[in-house]
């Protein structure tokens, strides 16, 4: 009966991102302490599963140790956050510019300066120039599927590239929840035995031989197919319901709220209360943040005539992103943005006031 | 090439070589079995010479060579293969960017070999200076940089009490050995090996192992060890060095030398080795 059972247990973002790497079968983990991720390792202590963790000198380091180990066979974690991944950007380019599968953890904060330990999402705009394939975790719950989907994706023949699993330092990574964790049987098979992957060598290329190495690595990243086949898999192995997009009765909606990350939670509550009054309001919420799945949102907000986005942090990231995917097309909806600024409270009120202002203004940008 | 004829081996493979790091890189293979190498992103020169090498070379950022070959060593330590790791860095992303890296490898002790591929220059970046070239050199007299001395690599990394040795490729032997003794330990150890580099130094091509061997006989390159105890010991010893200008006068790099300044640096080539001398009869 053990072998597709799944337990309920109450964790944080860092305990079930921790749990992941049990059942994932990751045997080395290198790492710099950088809070609250560190929480990470800590989570590990006293666990039987085996894995060797390293103490390094920088998070850069920690970054390059991972896929040295990596393209062993062996599979390796690390994790970065705030000024950490602004050291670690050049490693982590480095790493999919050598087809190095990789999968790290990012915990999010403000960047600094001055110094802020608030939250803030927007730094992950960052890895979008890094070919690194994006999840921004919502819940502990995404967290951990993601981590574990991320090792099926990176080691996937036709992707090889690295994958981020992205967290808020305070309402998901030190956040708990009831999370339903998978059975290592059901993980073993689901993922199968790393192989040695085939890395890029060190050579000097020619002007052709690197424009043929990005452009293969651009065809990898944007290959949603393998990603969702992936998606598509767990579900059936472990019967957990994840995908790249969420939406709450967003197809038929008039008026769209879309989030991602750690606003999502309040914004749905908010959208939810918001149905009785106004029938036509929808939510959806974005998990793979790059590559950006512009089909489908573009799908899912066919009907809608005014799009609102919730973004977290002081540099936008989906705003841009979803004018490019109307970009074009016949009747666009009028995309308005509401930005949280990082530190600041955000909750299911804050989250209508904000809706409401926005819904009576054309091409609104607000600061709640 | 008549410089190894007490050694077919070593003849052949050095006739086979193209430059000195690809000679390098032919001593490795030959004295360690079936080596993993990890170079870093920047070292033009190193990346030239494994052009027509057949084992593949793993590549690391500018810096990150020793936490990447950390990463490697630990996978061979995870699937229980004894394959022997070997960081091949130029001498300006170890002098200057990655002692860090390279103290935090030898202060957790990876087991795995660190190599210098030491020209005394930044190839990469036409010819400019680093903290390992020497002082009145051309590319230093240029940029106004003659007064500071050169870093004592060696010194610095064996506090950490891990293996360190000097090594030349004019003494493929003495460097081999140097690299079995560091595999046979399963530790960190670090090598500074001298490779001339023709072009930047301002000599015929032919003249490297020469220059190499010239090198250590007047005593500006003198071949030793540090153990993790830190005891000295030099591994091979001249009875009388030769004129350090036997050394410097092929080169054009030192074509701009006043006669002051040949008798400084012949001053601090004598003051470095007697004191090596001095330690090693002390036991330091």
């Amino acid at each position: 009966m053990t072998k597709h059972t799944a337990q309920l247990n109450l964790m944080n973002g860092n305990e079930a991102v921790a749990g992941a790497l049990a059942l994932s079968n990751v045997q080395y983990l290198p790492y710099f302490p950088i809070e609250p991720a560190t929480n990470i390792v800590r989570a590990l202590e006293g666990n039987d599963s085996g894995i060797k963790k390293q103490y390094m000198e920088s998070t850069s380091s920690a970054i390059s140790a991972a896929a040295g180990a990596s393209t062993q066979g062996i599979r390796s974690f690390t994790f970065t956050g705030a000024q950490a991944l602004l050291s670690s950007i050049q490693e982590i380019r480095s790493a999919a510019s050598l087809r190095i599968p990789l999968v790290f953890a990012n915990v999010s904060r403000a960047l600094p300066f001055p110094n802020l330990y608030a939250s803030d999402e927007s730094e992950i705009s960052l890895l979008e120039r890094t070919n690194t394939i994006l999840f921004n975790a919502s819940t502990p719950q995404d967290a951990m599927d993601f981590t574990i989907l991320g090792y099926k994706i990176s080691e996937h023949k036709e992707i090889q590239l690295p994958v981020c699993v992205n967290m808020d330092s305070f309402l998901v990574a030190e956040s708990k929840q009831n999370l339903l964790i998978p059975s290592p049987a059901m993980i073993n098979k689901f993922l199968g035995t790393k192989r040695e992957p085939k890395t890029h060598t060190t050579r000097f290329l020619t002007t052709e031989e690197y424009l043929k190495t990005q452009l293969g690595i651009e065809e990898s990243l944007n290959n949603i197919n393998v990603i969702n086949d992936a998606l598509k898999k767990y579900e059936t192995e472990t019967k957990a319901k994840v995908s790249i997009v969420e939406d709450y009765n967003a197809k038929q909606a008039n008026v769209v709220v879309v989030t991602s990350g750690a606003t999502s939670i309040n914004a749905a509550a908010a959208v939810h209360e918001l149905q009785g009054k106004r029938e036509k309001i929808g939510h959806l919420k974005i998990n793979l943040v790059n590559p950006f799945p512009s089909e489908a949102v573009k799908s899912l907000l066919r009907n809608a005539e005014k799009v609102i986005v919730l973004e977290r942090g002081m540099h936008q990231m989906l705003t841009g992103r979803i004018q490019s995917a109307f970009y074009g097309g016949r009747n666009p909806p009028d995309i308005c943005t509401v930005t949280i600024p990082p530190g600041e409270k955000f909750t299911t009120r804050t989250a209508i006031n904000g809706i409401k202002k926005t819904i009576k203004q054309k091409n609104a940008r607000l600061m709640l | 090439m008549t410089m190894f004829s007490y050694n077919a081996e070593l003849e052949k493979m050095a006739s086979k070589a193209k430059t000195g790091e690809n000679f390098a890189l032919h001593i490795i293979d030959w004295a360690l079995e079936n080596p993993l190498l990890v170079s870093n992103l920047n070292s033009l020169s190193i990346q030239r010479s494994t052009k027509n090498q057949t084992a593949q070379m793993y590549c690391a950022d500018f810096s990150k060579a020793a936490a990447f070959a950390t990463g490697v060593a630990e996978a061979q330590r995870l699937k229980k293969t004894m394959r022997p790791v070997v960081a091949l860095v130029g001498d300006t992303a170890t002098y200057d960017s990655s002692p860090t890296e390279i103290s935090g490898a030898a202060q957790r002790n990876t087991p795995m070999i660190y190599i210098c591929m030491n020209n005394e220059t930044s190839v990469t970046s036409g010819n400019h200076y680093s903290s390992s070239t020497p002082r009145f050199t051309e590319n230093r007299r240029n940029q106004a940089e003659t007064e500071q001395q050169q870093k004592n690599l060696i010194s610095l990394i064996s506090k950490h009490g891990v293996y360190c040795a000097t090594a030349s490729i004019g003494f493929p032997m003495d460097f081999a050995d140097k690299l079995k003794h560091i595999n046979k330990s399963r530790k960190f150890g670090f090598i500074n090996l001298l490779i001339p580099d023709s072009k930047a130094w301002g000599f015929n091509k032919e003249g490297t192992i020469e220059i190499s061997r010239l090198a250590v006989e007047t005593g500006y390159w003198p071949l030793y060890e540090v153990d993790e105890r830190g005891q000295v010991r030099l591994t091979h010893k001249e009875h009388y060095l030769k004129d350090l200008d036997e050394f410097t006068m092929p080169q054009a790099r030192f074509a701009g030398m006043s006669q002051r300044q040949r008798l400084l640096m012949q001053d601090a080539v004598n003051i470095k080795y007697h004191e090596l001398l001095k330690n090693e009869a002390m036991g330091k």
